[in-house]
């Protein structure tokens, strides 16, 4: 499996480097132009959840993109927790988007780990 | 009752009492000024609708944040706030503002592939595709993509003749009168964030992420192209990212 790590400050104007290497990756894996904007979504809506640099592992795998974010605030894990009723808040939004969204810990600290699943078209694969 | 006295009364039943429709009222009056104001920065480039949806974030952010002791006029106020966020925003997108018209074009020429390819493919294409529709290096395509929505899709279509070819733009195929949408009542207990948008886009958040439509079926049904939906998805996530922020900033009324 391979990954790709990003550490960069938390500042919209670094996120488009976000979108370029989550591009960069996608057209790898010929991933749908609309898959890949749902990973954005996912992505953007998890950057600005926490304080310094945020981190975003992405592991390829042959037919899912996994995507590592973190350390995020510990509202987060609870937002996360709550039935999302009405609310376009962050649970309804990468429910969404993506497959499977759970929180894990590293260092002490709260990640999301998202994964999104695609099939496998010919000529894709890393 | 003096205009004035007016919008204080109004200020102090929204600041001290919560009453969300006096917030509302203001927000209405000042509107005018958040089109004036957008109207002076549209000429670098950006959709004049745009920046009056970035000037309104600063509009509520005043209102929210303005102190009725304080002896300034809202007006005043409301206007330095207003401008503060258009001008943050050409700051945050500084980069993309100034993106070659090479990619510009691209970004257009994408933008239609995308509609053809899809009908074509029946399903949405993949960047590979793209590159090679385009005859271009997929780096390139990632990189036109990148710049128009970090543009905002500026007014690609000011030389894009549209008439010329008589392919409608895919970025001004709305128009200028807005559908009529069938608004729900649910709409109305629809989360706080939900206010601060505009018909269409409660429409697109509500077939995207409460009807669980994918962008391209979203595209169909609402009569504008899968790169403009991408888009209102994106504009009207973070207006609401920033209307909670600025509820939560805001002292409890």
């Amino acid at each position: 499996m391979d990954e790709v790590t990003l550490k960069l400050p938390r500042d919209p104007s670094f996120y488009p480097v976000v979108h370029l290497v989550l591009g960069g990756l996608a057209s790898r894996m010929n991933l749908t132009w609309e898959n890949l904007q749902d990973l954005e979504v996912a992505l953007d809506s998890l950057l600005e959840r926490g304080e310094g640099d945020v981190t975003i592992a992405l592991r390829v795998r042959e037919d899912a993109i996994q995507a590592l974010v973190g350390p995020v605030d510990s509202e987060l894990e609870e937002e996360l927790g709550r039935d999302p009723g009405r609310e376009v808040g962050l649970r309804r939004i990468l429910d969404t988007v993506v497959d499977r969204v759970e929180i894990t810990e590293r260092d002490g600290q709260p990640w999301v780990d998202l994964t999104k699943r695609f099939p496998v078209t010919a000529g894709s694969g890393a | 009752m003096p205009a004035d006295r007016t919008e204080k009364a109004l200020l102090r039943r929204y600041h001290e009492h919560g009453d969300l429709a006096a917030r509302e009222q203001l927000i209405e009056k000042y509107m005018a000024l958040v089109r004036s104001l957008a109207r002076r920065y549209s000429y670098r480039g950006e959709q004049h609708e745009d920046l009056v949806q970035i000037g309104a974030i600063g509009l509520i952010k005043a209102i929210d944040r303005f102190d009725v002791n304080r002896g300034v006029e809202l007006s005043t106020y409301a206007t330095r706030n207003i401008i503060g966020e258009i001008k943050r925003h050409f700051r945050d997108k500084g980069w993309s503002v100034r993106v070659p018209r090479g990619l510009q074009e691209l970004n257009v020429q994408l933008s239609r592939l995308i509609e053809q390819l899809t009908v074509q493919l029946g399903r949405s294409p993949t960047i590979p595709e793209l590159a090679k529709a385009a005859s271009v290096e997929e780096e390139l395509v990632l990189e036109a993509l990148e710049s128009g929505r970090a543009y905002n899709s500026v007014s690609l279509s000011a030389g894009g003749g549209s008439d010329e070819d008589g392919e409608l733009d895919p970025l001004e195929s709305i128009g200028t009168e807005e559908p009529q949408y069938e608004i729900s009542e649910d709409w109305a207990v629809l989360s706080p964030g939900f206010r601060v948008l505009d018909d269409r886009e409660r429409m697109i958040l509500h077939l995207r992420f409460f009807k669980g439509l994918t962008q391209s079926q979203i595209a169909n049904q609402v009569g504008i192209s899968q790169m403009h939906v991408s888009r209102l998805i994106r504009r009207a996530l973070e207006k609401i990212r920033a209307e909670v922020n600025v509820q939560e900033e805001a002292p409890s009324p």
